[in-house]
């Protein structure tokens, strides 16, 4: 018969830890828990309402299977366990039955998420991707309305590209004065090459911890420079560019309305995961659970 | 009694002398729980290893499985042999060990022995020193088809309440035009004995006695690489 890598991974684990194996041996369901949620394969979830006591061996491998569908999601891995323990009130349990239980999962959801091609690297990339075209088609828009004598449109969107890229700067100014000025100067260089998003986003993606004598936390930082950018340049920006097709309804052209477009979608994306983000955070929930789990369909 | 001092004060230079290296890089180790730098001075062929880790263990437990190198436990594949020579005290004795070459593949590698003095001494409460230095053994001469290697390295061993740091040095000289991308892959490998000796000991925890650590260094054993065994039996 041939198994799954991760069933033989888990199975390895329980059979040389200790614990684990005496876990297992009270609670038959968990190693097909534990299989589902290391084969970190997307599959549909299924609601699971068992309880601890009754939980059956599939029902076990279906919560399990279900987190790397929350994770798809989520750009941070405490935010996907949070959800996905959220989900099963028999996770629930087990939460405030074990202390080690939660560090496990955050760390393994962690590091699966940091290896999968899929969800959060595919929507922090995707982000990136919409920022960089958002810049690279103000910068189409800008050269266009020179073309048509729109001078005012011109340097009014350059300003706010430059605004823009100024917020961003003091952010790394900030966030990098203490790491040295070579450090300092490569970020600066980033920002000005316009690839901050997609650099940001690969230091999400790759789960890297804040660096030494720097101020923000990567995710933080992408945030910031996500918000720098929605209102200094692409709200600004796409508003001034549906002026100036409006007002102007003889030199309307695909491009234009393409432009509108990115930087519409760019603001859709932006602020959805920020509120998404903020929503779905473990820490606030505790604070503040009636107004922070909006999101999140409890189950009894 | 002054030569086992005087061997247990140069382990201590040389795990100084490391931080003094010109040249150190990080690396990537198999569990993120390790922090690993291996280190060189440009003029010289010898390279150096440096690892830490926290073990859950005690310092008394943690001395017993590093100090016992022929148990069961330490034993490996690459192990050509590993034999206590000579036990002067309990805390001093001489032990050959000899790894396995490489005969396949365009690079071929003699098998490399060592003839290690090993020392243990308590420093304070709460400190170990082991110090494992090269001599010589008339029972143990050089022969033909092994090269005989230099492997001084440095434990130390400091309490943390109920766990133990676990910081490894040691220096390789293979004894030979060995390149370094080469002379790195053994050191690195050499270096995930702290590891080793953490996963041991995570995996001896009982249930009722596990914290959220544990859960963090059982989540990293789920998702170690597959090894080359994992691989066959899939």
């Amino acid at each position: 018969m041939k198994y799954s890598k991760a069933y033989i991974r888990v199975q390895s684990i329980f059979s040389s830890h200790v614990a684990l194996e005496q876990f297992e041996e009270e609670h038959l369901w968990f190693g097909e828990l534990m299989t589902g949620v290391v084969s970190n394969k997307l599959r549909p979830a299924g609601a699971v309402t068992s309880r601890l006591l009754t939980l059956s061996n599939k029902e076990a491998r279906t919560i399990g299977n279900s987190l790397a569908s929350i994770m798809m999601g989520s750009t941070s891995s405490d935010i996907a366990v949070e959800d996905w323990i959220l989900t099963s009130p028999a996770m629930q349990e087990l939460d405030r039955k074990l202390i080690w239980f939660r560090p496990m999962m955050n760390r393994i959801a962690m590091r699966l998420l940091a290896s999968a091609a899929w969800g959060a690297n595919f929507r922090l990339y995707c982000g990136a991707a919409l920022s960089i075209m958002d810049m690279v088609t103000d910068v189409a828009a800008i050269y266009r309305f020179f073309m048509l004598g729109n001078y005012g449109f011109a340097w009014a969107n350059i300003a706010f590209i430059a605004a823009s890229l100024l917020i961003q700067l003091i952010i790394v100014l900030c966030q990098n004065k203490k790491r040295g000025w070579r450090v300092l100067a490569y970020e600066a260089m980033i920002v000005l090459l316009m690839v901050k998003p997609a650099v940001d986003a690969r230091r999400v993606a790759g789960g890297e911890d804040k660096e030494e004598h720097s101020l923000l936390e990567p995710q933080t930082e992408l945030s910031f420079t996500k918000c720098a950018e929605l209102f200094a340049e692409s709200i600004p920006s796409s508003v001034l560019q549906t002026y100036a097709i409006l007002s102007d309804t003889n030199h309307m052209s695909k491009q234009a309305v393409f432009s509108i477009f990115i930087s519409a979608g760019c603001i859709a994306f932006a602020s959805s995961t920020i509120s998404l983000d903020l929503d779905t955070d473990p820490g606030k929930r505790n604070t503040a659970p009636n107004f922070y789990v909006s999101s999140i369909n409890h189950q009894p | 009694m002054d030569e086992e001092t005087e061997q247990i004060d140069k382990a201590l230079t040389s795990l100084a002398a490391f931080d003094l290296l010109p040249q150190k890089t990080k690396v990537d180790t198999v569990s993120p729980l390790a922090s690993s730098i291996i280190g060189r001075n440009p003029k010289e062929s010898i390279a150096w290893g440096k690892s830490e880790i926290i073990v859950r263990a005690t310092l008394e437990q943690v001395l017993a499985f590093v100090w016992q190198i022929d148990s069961r436990a330490r034993r490996k594949s690459n192990d050509l042999e590993k034999t206590m020579i000579e036990v002067n005290s309990l805390h001093h004795n001489i032990a050959y060990f000899c790894k396995k070459g490489n005969r396949g593949g365009f690079v071929k590698i003699s098998p490399r022995d060592g003839l290690s003095s090993f020392v243990w001494q308590r420093q304070d409460n709460d400190t170990i020193i082991i110090s494992g230095a090269p001599t010589d053994h008339k029972d143990k001469p050089v022969v033909s088809g092994r090269v005989r290697g230099k492997f001084p390295f440095t434990v130390k061993l400091e309490r943390q309440f109920d766990k133990c740091k676990l910081t490894y040095c040691f220096s390789w000289d293979m004894n030979g035009l060995i390149p370094h991308v080469i002379i790195d892959h053994y050191t690195k490998q050499g270096l995930q004995l702290t590891e080793f000796v953490q996963q041991y000991f995570q995996q001896l925890r009982p249930l009722d006695k596990l914290d959220e650590q544990d859960g963090v260094a059982m989540a990293e054993a789920f998702l170690l690489k597959y090894s080359k065994k994992d691989k066959h039996e899939i």
